[in-house]
């Protein structure tokens, strides 16, 4: 039923048409058949990381790729949604029209993705930070970023009724104490150029949030709410970030794609085939901003980890 | 085996050469020996931390401390330091360095400063102490770059980089790592070109840049002479060749530079790069599809990873441990400065006490002084009142006697002792006040009448009865005068048995009256002396007063008294028992008073003189 309105919408607009789009649409037509056997690409995703619930919420019935503002309209945080969709809009203009199957799949492995290196699994939902993967380019295909280097923006969410803290000066940061899981190396990373106390600790997000309610620690690093005045509403407990400081992420974020999957060269060609598109249509900035997750409301705090963005020009 | 034994050698011969040079002073060529068995000291060290070194390092510590070589024996101190710390006792080396830093602080050379800075730093962060490496390092840059003259500054400039960058290295900071170690050409640093070569192909490869580390590695910056000599540089260099191999995908290259990085460890401490090298094999294994081969390796990475986390946990543990040693013995400390605080306070507040007790005993004393002072002086001046009162009351009484006395004197002294009567002093002392109010007031109508009475015959009376009969006759006449007179009148026991009446107010008519009571009274009066009745009388003369001799010429009292004797003398003469009493003078008298006495007879009966008398002639 679907597949009928998306034809005849693009003949719709092939009549009307002047963009590449179009011309996708209409290689689109003509290719169905020969796909047909074809006619779905799995995507998959960590089950840790699936969001499927909430992303269903987002498109509320649309298809991903008429997707094209991005406000939020579920709570929490909203990149994970937006990835997915973005991922669908990029493979789609680049060429891979098959419709996209997200698929939980279990990550306990010894090898992190290995499932990725044996070519079993061929893409991600979610991007990937780049350090995380710098080892596997030999056998992963890593697209351009979604999220560039220093757009990452998160901030140390206290208890809303901590007023004292909400406002402590960045000079002061050296009283804080922030529990931080050093698994999660660029959230490590970002915290350990700085002044702040960090209690280690590895366990449920869930947890972590609890010591900051329980004033074992004093702030958790989490990307900034969407919701106005950035305030965190989780499980009837209010958490606001500390004003006017946030702290840059320092990593670039990537969809990865295998390079043993027999797909895997031509749909990380459409992907970042794709991406570039978006990328130049600034369909990717206007998402992140959309999203909340390049948040509006932040744009003149501090950063707490300046000196990690800094960029060189290397002598021989 | 060779290197060893020239380093016994050489130990046993410094050894000789120290014991032979105790208590002498440095001549220049033993200065020169220990200058150069430093330079060779420092030389291997660049080579390897080498064990086998540090009892030269001590020999060269203790020879220079005995010569008073300071600045020798700082850089001794600092490699001892160095050593230790590369096998983990960084307790010790602590102690070393910051030895060695005292000693440069004093000899004030900024060189040796920096460089124990530096090693500081690096011991810092072993321990993962970035913040306090940050700070070290810092202070390092400081220095070379403000108290450091150009030629020393630009080695240790190179030092102060290579470590800076392997500090953001640590803290995973890449960008700012690749900045800082890119920030001057590698060409300048020549000592340490292959050192800092590495350290920027290592933050390349950190961001997955292993093209622009393959350059570096493959560059001539990286000297191969070096490499081959330094076991934990080659090991490093390997390192990061089979990485960029790995990152390439070229996974066979990876493995087999590897696994000959890796043969080159086993028997060394390098663990670091041994992890490393066995975590790229697992990679590189598990991306060729030998999952077995890379189960292997993860296995062994895991098994140095947890060697290498011990390790960590145990330098952590040290330092939590010295960190909570530290905090008690702060807390012993304030625990013990609070009760110093509380004794102290205590001691004071009983001191302040003592004080207050002795201030409450003074005011005591003092006040018990005061008291007693004031009772003593009241208890004076009581006694004194009362002595004074008692004083006052004697003189008064004294007073009050004396004026009895006199009182009595002036009485006795008035008054006749036989009779009672007053005597003649008391006539005269009161005669003058007597006269002057009868003189003016009642001059006229009635007169002063002075009497003279005289007991008849009481010479007999003397010689027949006695004195004492005498004396009775006198005090028993001068009773009746008193009876016969009124209260006014004035009675004086004149002389002998003679009396004088002072009559004021009265007519001679009256006087006639009163003259007659008295010489009956007499008469009649029963005498007894002796227990016999006896007889007596008495004769009177009187005269008024005031009275005129003619032409108004008044005569005194004591004339008139004269004239009374004169009555008196008459009435004895003629009579006795009578009286004659002189009324007025008719006319002025010739003669003197004197002389009337014989003459009164005539002058009456001439009429010269008006005069009454009681008997009859």
């Amino acid at each position: 039923m679907s597949r009928v309105v998306l034809v005849y919408f693009g003949l719709y607009r092939f009549e009307c048409g002047v963009s590449m789009k179009r011309l996708i649409w209409l290689w689109l037509i003509f290719y169905t058949g020969s796909l047909y056997a074809h006619n779905q690409l799995v995507v998959d995703i960590m089950s840790s990381e699936n969001f499927s619930q909430r992303y269903a919420e987002f498109l509320n019935g649309r298809s991903p790729l008429d997707v094209k503002s991005f406000y939020p309209t579920t709570k929490g945080s909203h990149i994970e949604i937006i990835e997915m969709v973005l991922l669908q809009q990029a493979l789609f203009l680049g060429g891979e029209t098959r419709e996209v199957v997200f698929n939980p799949k279990p990550s306990v492995n010894i090898v992190e993705f290995s499932d990725m290196l044996s070519g079993e699994s061929l893409i991600l939902a979610r991007s990937v930070w780049h350090e995380d993967i710098i080892n596997y380019r030999g056998s992963l295909y890593v697209s351009d970023a979604v999220v560039e280097f220093g757009q990452y923006e998160a901030g140390l969410y206290v208890t809303k009724r901590n007023v004292a803290l909400q406002n402590l000066p960045q000079e002061q940061l050296d009283q804080l104490t922030v529990v931080a899981n050093p698994r999660w190396r660029v959230d490590w990373r970002a915290l350990i150029n700085t002044d702040i106390n960090i209690v280690s600790f590895i366990g449920p997000w869930e947890t972590m949030l609890n010591m900051v309610e329980t004033e074992v620690v004093d702030a958790m690093l989490i990307n900034f709410s969407v919701s106005q005045n950035l305030l965190l509403n989780f499980e009837e407990r209010e958490y606001v970030p500390i004003q006017n400081i946030k702290m840059m992420l320092p990593d670039s974020r990537h969809f990865i794609v295998s390079k043993k999957h027999p797909q895997g060269e031509m749909i990380f060609a459409a992907l970042n085939r794709g991406l570039k598109i978006l990328r130049a249509q600034g369909v990717i900035d206007k998402a992140l901003h959309q999203s909340g997750f390049i948040n509006h409301l932040v744009k003149d705090w501090e950063y707490v980890n300046q000196q990690m963005l800094s960029s060189s020009q290397v002598v021989p | 085996m060779k290197k060893e034994l020239l380093v016994i050698v050489s130990y046993w011969l410094l050894s000789v050469s120290a014991w032979a040079n105790i208590n002498t002073e440095a001549t220049p060529s033993q200065r020169e020996d220990l200058s150069k068995m430093l330079l060779h000291l420092t030389d291997s060290l660049e080579e390897d931390y080498d064990l086998n070194l540090l009892p030269q390092v001590r020999v060269l510590r203790e020879q220079s401390k005995q010569l008073g070589e300071k600045h020798l024996q700082a850089r001794s101190l600092l490699l001892e330091g160095l050593i230790r710390q590369h096998f983990g006792d960084y307790k010790h080396s602590l102690v070393l360095h910051n030895d060695a830093l005292a000693i440069a602080k004093n000899l004030d050379s900024p060189v040796l400063e920096v460089q124990i800075y530096l090693a500081l730093a690096q011991l810092e962060m072993d321990l993962e102490r970035f913040r306090y490496a940050q700070q070290l390092l810092s202070r390092a840059y400081t220095m070379i770059t403000t108290r450091i003259d150009a030629e020393q500054a630009d080695k240790l400039m190179g030092e102060y980089v290579l470590w800076q960058g392997s500090l953001y290295l640590l803290k995973g900071s890449y960008r700012q790592a690749l900045a800082t170690l890119s920030k001057k050409s590698l060409s300048e640093f020549k000592g340490l070109s292959s050192k800092l070569a590495l350290a920027r192909a290592w933050a390349y490869l950190s961001i997955g840049a292993y093209p622009q580390a393959r350059l570096l590695m493959n560059s001539h910056y990286i000297k191969k002479a070096e490499l081959s000599q330094n076991l934990h540089l080659r090991v490093r260099y390997q390192l990061m060749n089979a990485t960029a191999y790995l990152q390439a995908g070229e996974f066979t290259s990876a493995i087999d530079t590897a696994k000959l990085a890796l043969n080159e460890t086993f028997g060394t401490r390098f663990l670091t790069e041994q992890s490393k090298l066995q975590k790229v094999l697992a990679g590189a294994y598990a991306q060729l599809g030998d999952f077995e081969q890379a189960h292997l390796y993860l296995k062994r990475f895991a098994l140095s990873q947890q060697a290498l986390n011990l390790q960590k946990r145990n330098n952590k543990l040290l330092q939590l441990e010295a960190q909570y040693s530290l905090a008690a013995q702060k807390q012993q400390l304030s625990v013990l400065e609070k009760d110093n605080a509380l004794q102290a306070q205590q001691l004071i507040q009983h001191q302040q006490q003592i004080d207050n007790a002795h201030l409450a005993q003074q005011r005591g004393v003092l006040g018990l002084l005061l008291i007693a002072l004031a009772l003593g002086f009241g208890y004076w001046r009581w006694q004194n009142k009362r002595y004074l009162i008692t004083l006052k009351q004697q003189v008064a009484e004294r007073t009050a006697e004396l004026a009895e006395r006199n009182k009595r004197l002036q009485a006795l002294s008035f008054t006749d002792s036989l009779t009672g009567l007053n005597n003649r002093h008391y006539f005269f002392s009161v005669i003058d006040a007597q006269i002057k109010p009868q003189s003016t007031s009642q001059s006229d109508k009635q007169e002063m009448i002075f009497c003279l009475l005289d007991i008849d015959h009481f010479k007999k009376v003397n010689d027949t009865y006695g004195h004492a009969a005498g004396d009775l006759v006198l005090q028993t006449v001068a009773d009746i005068l008193k009876q016969c007179t009124r209260e006014g009148d004035l009675v004086i026991r004149w002389g002998g048995e003679e009396f004088l009446i002072v009559m004021p107010n009265m007519t001679h008519n009256e006087a006639i009256e009163a003259v007659e009571r008295v010489r009956r009274q007499v008469e009649c009066f029963p005498f007894v002396v002796n227990e016999q009745a006896i007889q007596v009388t008495c004769s009177i003369g009187f005269a008024p007063y005031p009275l005129t001799n003619g032409a108004n010429k008044s005569l005194t009292w004591e004339q008139v008294i004269e004239l009374a004797d004169n009555g008196l003398y008459m009435a004895k003469k003629e009579h006795r028992n009578a009286w004659v009493g002189l009324h007025r003078l008719n006319h002025p008298l010739n003669c003197s008073i004197k002389h009337l006495s014989k003459d009164y007879r005539s002058l009456i009966n001439s009429g010269q003189v008006t005069a009454s008398v009681s008997y009859q002639t």
